[in-house]
């Protein structure tokens, strides 16, 4: 492997290809014998496990050394709800309000790997506002996935279950004994725990009736009894299932759950397209790791895969990556209503995703709309004006060019001296808003 | 900086100040006397006159008012702002090039007065006339601002032809664009070298008719010697001067369509700035050359049963009272002639609520059996509330509001709008469980002295551990009090209305002046209502706008101070003896100084 590297990857990012690996890619990542451990490193981990790469961020990491991962994982594990800002959000019971203090706490929150698990959360038990239509509701689901998406997955899905937002999205209180409604039970399976082809469509059914009596009222869970079928159920090779509860137990105990989940939370984090083999890898390390995902992302993060060339610059960054990264990165600031209004525009309105698969994400975060959209962003930052930004724009060129300083912050692993050029003779070395906004249009730059 | 303007730097310190404290502060008395009008010619299409600006304007840079307003965030603010730091600059300019305050610069050109018109000729011929108080002082000032000019100019002074015009002396700069001449104590300028002949012509006892007897302008010139300024102009002759024909908004159309309709008749529009005992007040005329059509006479200016809201007017400002806005408007013909006030997309939205509301109303027609069986009279109140019994206080706090419509026939329509008010909660009710908005309303009724009031509360289930949203400002709340029918955000509010209008309807000692608009603002309750919601206001600014905590409530503080500087604000629409008038007053008395700035269109004859 080699030892001096750029930030960048030789191809732009275009195509990350199948990662394959074994066991042994998963051991913690050893600094000169894997590779180095410098500032792109650093960066790398910052990226990934929250937004964008500020200096002081960079810094303390490069400082840690690859064992920042952890320590990242438990600051993020503290409580970090029950805020004012929250109590003010939920109060004002708009969504324009929810969005902004979301933002709000990814812009500014002291642990953006808190932010990151709860926007991987929320793409994957996605549940939107447009139907749910109550935003109060949706804020209380991303604080439960704040508070515990670095938990246990059994507790996690457990409260799912039970969340009102959840409950509305999937239709619960049409869920009754004798009519039972098989919304909640089929993405249980197929989309939160197992994947699809790992059940049957007899097994969904049966789940379907553990869930009767699972409903919303006024805005909290109620255990209709008079709704449930409190009969025998019997799935996934299970008998004598009787509870809600148990079917979910029995699903995030399935071995095909540890490779779902795993992987999941793998193409997330490291890279886009494990192979099989990795996959199998993967599941036993979440095995190991009691199925709880803070263990898991905590060896993840500092894993040799995790750190090797391939995994760098290989996600596409999603809007909010984009975005709040960018934002992070120069230590800018911006109004979070605004932001939310830019974020939907690239294809990624919180609160609001498309589907009860979430974002596709990846190479469909970028087409010819989207694409235009983030040009709009780049434009509305340099401008400051259009999103209530405020960049320091005099610290990008502290002790340097502008180009110097506003590489420094968006590739602080470095560039190549192609890239460099071209940036350079597009826009000359002084003019730091015209090389921000060419630098925000890299292809390199759309990867994470 | 220019060494200048240290030695300088009074005006330059006060002036910005000075600007914003021009409606909140009261000049000395003024000295009438034989304006300058007489010497401008009377076919200007419009002029403004100002009595001693200098001396107003050193009562305001003299003023503790003006000590207050430096003293604010806001101020401070826009001074650091671009366009005030450019103010600042052209001060220090000014006061560089004449080597002088600047303001004693305006003392010695306008030290009596000043006056400027504009004719309608191509380019648009502007006329200007300053009066010192001698022909000595003038001469000091005229040299100051050929001084400034020359400071602006690289030390020179632009190319001038002399000529004599009737024994005076006219100067033109070379390419004619401004001339000017002094005679004795009067400086007259202008960008058309005739018009300065005229001037002097008419200062001179010859030349065309003057200002003074121009009857178009003659009713702008009525005056006590009160005013500290005048303007007028004539909108017929000001080009691209149009009124638009219809409203977009109904709302609009109800509060503004009757004085459009006023303006569009009109033939002179004044505004003079006054001072008397009452402070200082700008009042408008708007002159009608012809009648307004009777049709917005009676829809936007009804006078019958106005002396009895007056007298209701005046209790309903006690209690708590953020707000209140009081209408006179015939809505039923407002609605029925939709079509003459309104676009024809807002018409149609007005034709669809008409089905709308019918099904409200148990099928009969709103606009036909509703609408008639309303008064003119419309008052809108908000107060604070105290949220008794809630155990708990909603965050935000937002303050109650209840609209009061009086009836012809109590009887008749009083069931009908119990029965929509039923009608309209159980529709938000199914609104609110179709979308898991939670608790629901629960009707209920009570009796409050001897009237029932039907109340919409929330459920309590609903309501989670001690924390009251944003809707628990909120209990829809409906009463028929005599021929009053009276509907409230709030129970509280409409509580305190049914006890006020059924017990003080015959308060004495009021003016019953014929009111056709009011609003009043009470600075006081707004503070308190902004004061409550402080730390909530705050976390919403920084939530949306990502600002620190310290930032936003630097705004909120700036805005507070504004609020602190109206005690109240008043705003009051009379009709009588075929005259309609506006009055704004704002009074300062919190602070020791009473302002009132009044608006008043009279002279429409209708």
């Amino acid at each position: 492997m080699s030892t001096t590297r750029t930030d960048t990857r030789p191809d732009g990012g275009a195509d990350a290809g199948v990662l394959d690996a074994g066991p042994e890619a998963l051991e913690t990542f050893r600094p000169g014998v894997d590779g180095a451990w410098d500032r792109g490193a650093a960066a790398h981990l910052a990226r990934r496990s929250g937004f964008g790469m500020p200096p002081a961020t960079v810094d303390r990491i490069l400082e840690q050394g690859p064992a920042a991962a952890e320590s990242l994982v438990a600051d993020a594990r503290r409580d970090g709800g029950g805020t004012q800002l929250f109590d003010t959000a939920r109060s004002l019971n708009s969504i324009d309000a929810a969005q902004s203090w979301w933002l709000h706490r990814m812009l500014q929150g002291a642990s953006p790997l808190r932010e990151k698990v709860a926007l991987f959360w929320h793409g994957h038990f996605a549940t939107s506002d447009k139907k749910v239509e109550n935003p109060r509701l949706m804020l209380d689901q991303i604080m439960l996935f704040r508070r515990r998406g670095l938990g246990p997955f059994a507790d996690l899905v457990q409260r799912v279950a039970k969340d009102p937002a959840m409950l509305i999205w999937l239709d619960g209180n049409l869920n009754r004994a004798g009519k039972p409604n098989e919304n909640f039970a089929r993405e249980l399976m197929e989309l939160f725990t197992l994947g699809i082809g790992n059940y049957s469509e007899d097994d969904i059914k049966q789940a379907a009736r553990a869930f009767t009596g699972w409903h919303v009222r006024g805005i909290s869970f109620w255990f209709n009894r008079r709704a449930h079928d409190f009969g025998d159920k019997s799935l996934l090779k299970r008998a004598r299932v009787k509870t809600g509860e148990e079917v979910v137990d029995i699903c995030v105990r399935h071995p095909a759950s540890s490779r779902f989940i795993a992987r999941k939370l793998f193409t997330f984090f490291v890279h886009p397209q494990p192979s099989d083999r990795l996959t199998d890898a993967l599941a036993a390390l979440y095995e190991r790791s009691d199925r709880d995902v803070g263990r898991y992302l905590g060896v993840l993060l500092r894993s040799r895969v995790f750190h090797g060339e391939d995994a760098r610059r290989a996600i596409i960054a999603s809007p909010v990556d984009f975005a709040i990264g960018t934002l992070r990165s120069l230590e800018a600031g911006a109004a979070p209503g605004k932001l939310a209004e830019r974020l939907r525009d690239m294809g990624q309105e919180l609160f609001r995703p498309p589907n009860v698969k979430g974002w596709d994400g990846h190479r469909a975060w970028i087409n010819s709309t989207s694409l235009i959209a983030r040009l709009r962003f780049t434009l509305d930052l340099v401008e400051e004006e259009p999103i209530g930004a405020r960049v320091p724009w005099d610290r990008l060129g502290a002790g340097g060019s502008a180009l110097d300083g506003i590489f420094a912050r968006c590739f602080p692993g470095g560039v190549s001296a192609d890239l460099r050029e071209r940036v350079a003779s597009a826009c000359g070395t002084t003019d730091a808003r015209r090389i921000l906004a060419s630098v925000m249009q890299l292809p390199e730059y759309q990867m994470i | 900086m220019h060494a200048s303007t240290n030695r300088h730097s009074g005006t330059r310190a006060m002036l910005p100040g000075a600007l914003l404290a021009v409606f909140l502060v009261s000049p000395g008395a003024l000295v009438a006397e034989p304006g300058p009008e007489h010497w401008l010619p009377g076919d200007v299409i419009g002029f403004v006159r100002v009595r001693e600006p200098a001396k107003t304007l050193r009562r305001l840079l003299e003023s503790d008012l003006r000590k207050q307003v430096e003293a604010t965030a806001i101020y401070r603010h826009l001074r650091e702002e671009r366009d005030g730091r450019k103010l600042l600059d052209a001060i220090d300019d000014i006061e560089s090039g004449a080597g002088r305050d600047a303001i004693d610069v305006v003392d010695d050109v306008l030290g009596r007065d000043m006056i400027v018109g504009v004719r309608l000729t191509f380019p648009p011929s502007v006329l200007f006339i300053g009066r010192s108080r001698s022909a000595a002082a003038l001469e000091k000032g005229v040299e100051s601002l050929k001084a400034i000019v020359r400071h602006k100019n690289d030390d020179k002074f632009p190319r001038t032809e002399s000529r004599d015009h009737g024994g005076v002396t006219i100067e033109t700069t070379a390419g004619g664009h401004v001339s000017w001449a002094v005679k004795g104590d009067t400086l007259f300028i202008s960008n058309s070298a005739r018009s300065v002949e005229d001037m002097i012509d008419l200062a001179s006892g010859k030349g065309p008719e003057s200002l003074a007897k121009s009857e178009a302008f003659a009713a702008a010139l009525e005056g006590n010697g009160n005013e500290i300024a005048t303007a007028a102009f004539r909108p017929q002759f000001v080009p691209d001067f149009r009124l638009p024909e219809h409203a977009d908004n109904p709302l609009g159309s109800l509060v503004a369509s009757g004085w459009l309709e006023a303006l569009r008749v009109s033939d002179l529009v004044s505004f003079r700035l006054l001072h008397d005992d009452d402070g200082v007040r700008l009042r408008v005329d708007v002159n009608a050359k012809k009648e307004l059509g009777k049709d917005a006479a009676s829809i936007f200016f009804p006078t019958r049963g106005a002396a009895e809201d007056a007298g209701e007017l005046a209790f309903l400002e006690s209690g708590g009272l953020v707000g209140l806005i009081h209408m006179r408007r015939d809505i039923a013909k407002w609605w029925h002639k939709r079509d003459q006030f309104l676009d024809e997309r807002r018409a149609a939205d007005l034709l669809n609520a008409n089905t709308f509301l019918s099904i409200f109303f148990g099928g009969v027609s709103f606009q036909d059996e509703v609408l008639p069986e309303l008064e003119e009279g419309v008052t809108v109140v908000s107060r604070r509330l105290s949220y008794d019994g809630l155990g708990g206080t909603p965050q935000p706090q937002i303050p109650g509001f209840a609209v009061i419509f009086r009836l012809k026939e109590s009887a008749t329509l009083a069931q009908r709008v119990s029965s929509a008010f039923f009608q309209l909660i159980t529709v938000i009710n199914l609104n609110r469980g179709q979308n898991n908005k939670g608790a629901p309303f629960v009707l209920r009724s009570e009796k409050v002295g001897d009237f029932e009031m039907s109340v919409a509360d929330l459920n309590p289930i609903g309501r989670e551990g001690g924390e009251l949203g944003i809707e628990y400002n909120f209990s829809p709340s409906l009463s028929v009090v005599g021929n009053r029918i009276v509907f409230g955000s709030n129970k509280e509010l409409v509580r305190e209305l049914i006890d006020e209008l059924a017990r003080k309807r015959s308060k004495k000692n009021v003016d019953r002046t014929t009111a056709i608009d009011a609003i009043r603002v009470r600075g006081a309750e707004l503070r308190k209502l902004l004061d409550a919601n402080l730390e909530f206001l705050t976390n919403a600014i920084v939530i949306g706008e990502g600002i620190s905590a310290d930032e936003a409530r630097g705004r909120l503080h700036a805005i507070g101070e504004i609020i602190d500087f109206f005690d109240g604000l008043s705003v009051t629409t009379r009709f009588g003896d075929g005259a309609a008038s506006l009055e704004v007053s704002a009074d300062m008395a919190a602070r020791g100084t009473t302002v009132r700035t009044g608006a008043r269109s009279d002279r429409a004859r209708f």
